[in-house]
């Protein structure tokens, strides 16, 4: 089990990134906070760089050294949240906890999200659902919209793209159904691993059985966190997959749509 | 694509025309003159106007519903003599072949303006005049100097008008107004200079409306005999259409919306012809329209779609006629823009939503026709329907620039501070590039560029120019005897205040003249008050007089360039002011680890308190020293922060500065960003430049910013869009401007990453600056750009 409490250092958290002005991760205009630490090791991650809970730093042949993470304090990471408060107004937008997996400290967590809900700021966040459930509940409760992972429905093969397998993960989507919080489930789209109909038929009819309002959102492969594998010298971790075609991602729609299921987009 | 097969094809050659000078008007112009010799100055240019329109080709084009052109050519281009003619003469040879905005004129037509038109004017242009009148100390900084600028005033006419449809020309249309022009006449008797001034006015204001009338007169005449040799009826009955609407307006008040339209045109044709105006507004064009176009829609005489296809015609009018401008005012004016701006949206005098169906017409047109003008305004509320945000946004998405986005009260309260009544002030519209403006106003709203950098540059190089070495501002000490940076800071805005003194100084020399040799009889018609007072506009005439605008250029450069002196010469120490300088001198040559440390210091539009502090004392200061400043008629000077293309020239006479600039680089526009620098976000430039009190700067704030349009292609994005910019008015800015991105700047962004680090695009669920990323992941986001899928 990971450290819930205290904070990895001192009161500080390691954010990995605080990135203003999203748009494809929730309703309206978001900040969208990345941070280290997740459980996971899926194969194709594009955010390595968050796996551990500490800053990485690195360089690509000839280029500058850069630096992902810094650690904050609530307080440093509530102040350039604030600063954007017009606009989640504005746009019906908020935060968003990203990762890593930001139930990994849940300690931290708890901190951000109390604080933004004292000051009115809708959050969503996005998760990989590999958490302790007990110990997190609360921190559900004060989320407005949850997007999480389904990676594969079969356990063996979940345990071989991501490390660990899926009985928690599906475990706690139930009870995520049960709350009723508003939420997508993803399936993060690897041509000839997971993009199989019957895959996502299960996926779907799971999704339509435990969620009031079933709805999903396909996001296909795609390579782009190949250069920071390079810049933080991790390359024996990469591997490459394919990205589905958009005639299959189209047909595994309509597909998922004929499950009772609503295919959602936030591109 | 225009809404009809007509208005494409109208498009299309507007598109493919080039604008040729005509020397008609000129021509008519002087022959008036030489039988006027003597008369008194208005009655003698209301003659010379009355002359073109009565002399001048009436042609009606294949196709055209809005009629009435200024020469021979659809897309011509006038001269005005009166005003300026060296230029010309100088610069006439190589129309055709100069870079920004060539016009195309014959050797005949060269030879007939030497021998024929400039040997009258010698000695009697308003610029000859102006160059001997201006102080020699002014004009050291005035003239073709990039530091000042205001070249505008005195080789052009002013312009600067909005008209007034709503309470003089549609209620009265131009034979009342000659008739009450004609009864004060008759009335005033000349018993004190005063009443002769009064008689004298009024004299050229029979003689200008008769003229106007004379103009459609011929239209209306030309179109009947078109009319009667037309074979195809549909054609036919267009023209006899044409016929009736040039019989009525402007003589008369319109009756339909047609008419209405054709009104529009002439006032602006008239305007063009009586001095070749920059920024004649159609102002609030949805307000004054609506009656006609609801009458006519409730009659079942007009469709929604004849009425775009006419605004479209008239869009393409506003579009076809060039302003024509001397090689140094096109670097400040690029782009043949003549700029009528046209505003759509916002509130009504009372303070209700005044948005209607031709609103979203006009956004219609302009997507449609995709005409360079009228430069298009929008007025956002904070009640402005959720339909009509969302009209603008897609209308962003377009890419091409339009509209211009403003903030209804934002615009309000600046008029109010300038001392308008509270429904005056709501019932605002733009002017030319994004002035706040009122229609019974004379108003000098673009009066003088005035150049940040310059202050700058003065301040740390003992008064000198660093590029020529020759003193141009107040003497200073030498920059190493500075001993915190308070005294430079100090330093900086005593230069600023030199400038602002001598830019009064060209204003109100250049205003004297105006009074004195170029009346604008026809001008005065259009605008409230000139009736009353028996005055002519030029002269105080307007029911309101607000003071000039002096437009500030490069606060972006100058905050920056302050910030970075105070880290690395007073908290930092990295450097002393004494390499600082050297560095400057040397335009950065052999100091790049100074320079990459000046470029990291903190920069303006990042959302950084350090740095925008300053941006926001430069324009308070800027805004306090203008206004303590009063014209001719005692109206108190006004500040803004506006665009146009003024910070390209402006940037070419300046030096190295400690902000990282490199010598003769480009400076700021308005209240942007220095391009390339604000790298956080656009949110983040925008609460930067939300930091400008903009409702003290009376004369129009701007901000453009960058974005992706992929960001813009759902309609999700255009909500968020539409947010973005309910957020930045909500913190009390002014006006905001997008540009798009395409593929091919993405393409330049690539050769020149240095020029667009603030160019943002979308990565995968986030979006990220394009320069960052590796090159795979560019070609990989072009790739989908270009597919406009993922």
């Amino acid at each position: 089990m990971p450290p819930s409490e205290p904070f990895p250092k001192g009161e500080k958290i390691c954010v990995s990134q605080i990135q203003h002005f999203s748009v494809n991760d929730g309703e309206g205009i978001r900040s969208t906070v990345f941070l280290s630490g997740c459980p996971l090791r899926c194969r194709w991650c594009c955010n390595p760089e968050t796996w551990t809970s500490t800053p990485k730093s690195g360089r690509l042949p000839g280029a500058k050294e850069e630096t992902f993470g810094r650690f904050l304090s609530v307080a440093e990471v509530m102040k350039e949240l604030v600063r954007h408060a017009i606009f989640y107004r504005e746009s019906g937008g908020g935060v968003t906890w990203s990762g890593g997996e930001p139930f990994f400290f849940p300690g931290n967590l708890r901190a951000l999200v109390r604080a933004c809900a004292d000051r009115g700021i809708p959050q969503a966040v996005e998760t990989t659902c590999h958490f302790d459930w007990e110990e997190c509940a609360d921190i559900v409760g004060l989320l407005d919209f949850v997007f999480a992972d389904i990676k594969h429905m079969d356990g063996g093969v979940h345990e071989r793209l991501t490390g660990i397998g899926n009985e928690r993960i599906l475990s706690n989507l139930k009870r995520l159904g049960a709350t009723g919080i508003d939420a997508v489930v993803r399936v993060p789209l690897l041509s000839g691993v997971n993009d199989d109909e019957q895959n996502v038929a299960r996926t779907a009819r799971f999704v339509r059985e435990h969620f009031r309002r079933p709805k999903m959102e396909l996001l296909p492969y795609h390579d782009f966190g190949r250069a920071k594998y390079r810049m933080l010298g991790m390359e024996s971790f990469w591997t490459e997959f394919e990205t589905p075609s958009k005639e299959r991602v189209a047909f595994l729609e309509a597909l998922i749509r004929s499950e009772g299921v609503e295919p959602v987009s936030y591109r | 694509m225009s809404s009809s097969e007509r208005t494409e094809s109208a498009r299309q050659e507007y598109v493919h025309g080039t604008p040729s000078v005509s020397c008609l008007r000129a021509a008519i112009w002087t022959e008036s003159h030489k039988e006027t010799e003597g008369e008194a100055t208005p009655v003698r240019r209301a003659k010379a106007f009355a002359a073109a329109c009565g002399k001048l080709p009436a042609i009606i084009f294949p196709g055209e519903l809005i009629v009435g052109v200024s020469g021979e050519f659809r897309r011509s281009a006038i001269l005005t003599p009166e005003f300026s003619w060296t230029w010309v003469d100088r610069e006439m040879d190589s129309f055709d072949t100069r870079p920004q905005d060539p016009y195309r004129m014959s050797p005949q037509q060269r030879e007939f303006a030497r021998s024929a038109i400039w040997p009258y004017w010698k000695g009697k242009s308003l610029e000859e005049a102006f160059l001997k009148r201006l102080p020699e100390d002014t004009a050291r900084l005035l003239v073709d100097t990039g530091i000042l600028d205001n070249d505008s005033k005195w080789r052009q006419a002013v312009g600067e008008v909005t008209p007034d449809y709503q309470d003089v020309l549609f209620p009265k249309g131009y034979r009342r107004i000659r008739d009450e022009a004609a009864a004060h006449l008759a009335a005033t008797k000349p018993d004190s200079l005063e009443n002769l001034e009064r008689r004298d006015f009024y004299h050229s204001v029979v003689i200008a409306c008769d003229g106007i009338m004379r103009l459609a007169e011929r239209y209306s005449e030309e179109a009947m005999r078109l009319a009667e040799k037309e074979a195809d009826p549909v054609r036919r009955g267009e023209l006899l259409e044409i016929a009736g609407n040039c019989a009525r307006v402007p003589a008369e008040p319109p009756r339909t919306f047609a008419e209405a339209c054709q009104f529009v045109w002439f006032v602006q044709l008239g305007a063009i012809l009586s001095e070749n105006p920059l920024a004649l507004n159609p102002g609030r064009f949805d307000q004054y329209m609506y009656p006609y176009y609801a009458a006519d829609v409730e009659a079942g005489r007009l469709t929604p779609e004849r009425a775009l296809e006419l605004v479209e015609c008239l869009w393409i009018k506003f579009s076809e006629w060039v302003w024509t401008i001397s090689s140094n005012t096109a670097n400040y004016f690029a782009g043949y823009n003549q700029f009528q701006n046209l505003t759509v949206g916002g509130r009504k005098r009372d303070g209700s939503d005044g948005t209607n169906e031709l609103s979203y017409i006009c956004l219609k047109a302009t997507e449609g026709v995709k005409t360079h003008q009228p430069g298009l305004s929008v007025r956002i509320s904070s009640d402005c329907p959720d339909d009509f945000l969302m009209a603008v946004s897609k209308l962003v998405a377009t890419g091409m620039g339009f509209p211009a986005i403003h903030n209804d009260q934002a615009g309000a309260q600046m008029l109010l501070q300038a001392g308008y009544e509270p429904e005056d002030a709501r019932d605002w519209n733009n002017c030319g590039c994004v002035v706040p403006h009122f229609r019974k106003t004379g108003e000098w709203t673009s009066a003088v560029n005035v150049n940040f950098g310059a202050a700058m540059e003065y301040a740390l190089n003992e008064g000198k120019s660093r590029l020529t070495g020759e003193p141009m501002g107040l003497p200073e000490r030498a920059p190493e005897e500075f001993v915190s940076f308070r005294e430079v800071a100090d330093a900086f805005l005593r230069q600023l205040a030199n400038l602002v003194e001598h830019a009064v100084v060209g204003t109100l020399t250049a205003q004297k003249l105006h009074m004195e040799m170029v009346p604008r009889p026809f001008l005065s018609t259009c605008v409230d008050g000139c009736m009353q007072k028996g005055k002519d506009l030029s002269r105080g005439g307007a029911v309101y007089n607000v003071g000039p605008v002096l437009t500030g250029i490069g606060l972006g450069v100058v905050a920056n360039s302050l910030a970075a002196v105070k880290k690395l010469v007073f908290d930092e120490k990295v450097c002393t002011m004494k390499e600082l300088c050297a560095a400057l001198d040397a335009d950065w040559e052999g100091y790049d680890e100074l320079r990459e440390r000046a470029l990291a210091a903190p920069k303006y539009g990042n959302d950084d308190d350090e740095v925008d502090s300053l941006a926001r004392e430069i324009s308070d200061f800027y805004y306090r020293t203008t206004r303590s400043h009063r014209d001719v008629f005692g109206s108190p000077f006004n500040s803004a922060f506006m665009g146009i293309s003024n910070y390209v020239p402006t940037g070419k006479v300046i030096g190295a500065l400690p902000c990282g600039r490199k010598a003769r680089a480009p400076l700021s526009e308005g209240v942007s960003p220095f391009a390339g620098t604000d790298v956080s976000t656009p949110l983040a430039a925008m609460r930067s430049a939300a930091k400008v009190n903009h409702d003290v700067q009376t004369g129009g704030t701007l901000l453009n910013l960058r974005l992706n349009k992929e960001i813009v292609s759902t309609p999700r994005g255009l909500r968020n869009l539409g947010a973005m910019i309910r957020a930045y008015f909500s913190l009390g800015a002014f006006h905001v401007q997008f540009n798009t991105i395409s593929t091919g700047e993405l393409r330049a962004a690539q050769a020149r990453p240095e020029e667009y680090r603030d160019l943002l695009v979308r990565v995968a669920g986030y979006s990220t600056q394009f320069v960052n990323l590796s090159r795979e992941m560019q070609e990989a986001i072009i790739a989908r750009t270009e597919h406009a899928s993922f």
